[in-house]
């Protein structure tokens, strides 16, 4: 690995377990039993005193979710887009390690985002015929 | 039985693989604009399609008459979403009960939801529930900014149903057609719409105060004697024809 990635890895703060994780084996039992994730919230709080949402338990316990077999279909591509050199990049730009260049040229997924509603409830609401004319 | 008890105790339940479920939601911002009205059809046409749902009555003004538990009496669970768990009752319901949830939210309740959905949507999604969040427009300008809030805060969490209630004869509804924020809604979310018409004060009133549905009106089993007059009953045939119709053509929405 490139030296400077593994020096950022080295230098990130390890992550803390997960706070519900000593009580996994519970958890698991207690949902195979039946008990709802309110229920099992509950237990949590009287007999440890911690105080957990239904989301945090459901994270646990969710089942994995599994690939079924079969041959891949390939995922849709657009035009492969042309990487041209920035005529005048910023300065030293040429000189920083570039990772993503073994991909340069290729196709890449498309991304399907969908638009974000914007609404500003300070705003009156604007009559279209009104705000064509600007009357 | 102790709840501890009940931990040990066996329990022998079908292990479930994973069903999509439903939650079907009024988006509760703006209050007499005709949510219980339209949730009362809905529920009518859920029977009828031979669907079990559960109804939640989260109106936190906590009035008898008109609210879904005065119509729905022991059929209808009410709930106070103003605690700590909020709307957990969503999960907690879809995991013992039937697959679809009808939700009544009742004015204000806005906050909540929101905060609700930010926090526990991305879990809801993994165990397969859809929510389908139901505004309802009227003539009043208040109805549309209220929809628009609502989606301005759920984004694409959940899909669009927006029932035009004629609330008043010659119901204009210019504020939601033809303004610049409520196209831009329609150009994004693109919500089937249901249009409710106006229903005649003679059957809509003496049916709020009896807490009779059109069902029952339709059916001549309401216990006012003023709603059994045959045009009246003809009427609520014909407003519930209507509706479910418009219902039909929109099942995916509503069922799993």
């Amino acid at each position: 690995m490139d030296p400077t990635f593994q020096a950022i890895l080295d230098s990130l703060p390890s992550k803390p377990p997960a706070p519900l994780e000593p009580y996994r084996e519970l958890i698991h039992e207690m949902r195979r039993r039946g008990q709802t994730y309110r229920e099992i919230a509950q237990v949590l709080a009287e007999r440890f005193q911690i105080q957990v949402d239904l989301g945090a338990i459901h994270d646990l316990v969710k089942p994995r979710r599994k690939r079924k077999p079969g041959p891949k279909e390939p995922r849709p591509v657009s035009t492969p887009a042309v990487h041209k050199p920035e005529a005048a990049g910023p300065k030293g730009y040429d000189s920083l390690p570039r990772p993503v260049a073994a991909f340069e040229g290729r196709p890449f997924p498309v991304t399907n985002k969908r638009p974000v509603f914007e609404y500003d409830e300070n705003e009156p609401l604007r009559l279209i015929s009104n705000s064509k004319t600007g009357e | 039985m102790s709840l501890a008890e009940s931990i040990s105790a066996p329990v022998a339940r079908p292990v479930q693989q994973s069903p999509l479920k439903r939650v079907i939601l009024t988006m509760g911002g703006k209050g007499g604009v005709g949510k219980t009205s339209f949730v009362l059809c809905l529920a009518e046409w859920l029977k009828g399609q031979g669907a079990e749902f559960t109804m939640l009555d989260l109106d936190t003004e906590n009035k008898s008459r008109g609210s879904l538990k005065h119509y729905f009496e022991g059929a209808a669970r009410k709930v106070d979403i103003h605690t700590p768990a909020g709307l957990d009752a969503f999960i907690d319901c879809l995991d013992d009960g039937p697959k679809v949830i009808l939700a009544d939210m009742g004015a204000g309740s806005g906050w909540v939801a929101h905060e609700w959905f930010d926090t526990m949507f991305e879990s809801a999604q993994e165990m397969g529930i859809a929510f389908t969040a139901v505004g309802i427009i009227t003539p009043d300008p208040a109805s549309v900014e209220s929809v628009l809030s609502w989606a301005k805060a759920l984004q694409h969490k959940v899909q669009y149903v927006i029932v035009e209630n004629e609330a008043v004869l010659h119901a204009d509804f210019s504020y939601w057609r033809l303004t610049e924020q409520a196209e831009q809604f329609r150009q994004i979310f693109n919500p089937i719409t249901i249009p409710m018409k106006y229903r005649l004060p003679d059957l809509e009133n003496p049916a709020r105060q009896y807490g009779a549905t059109l069902g029952e009106v339709a059916a001549r089993r309401s216990k006012a004697p003023e709603l059994e007059r045959s045009s009246l009953v003809a009427r609520a045939q014909g407003y519930q024809r209507q509706i479910f119709q418009d219902l039909d053509r929109s099942k995916e929405l509503f069922l799993v």
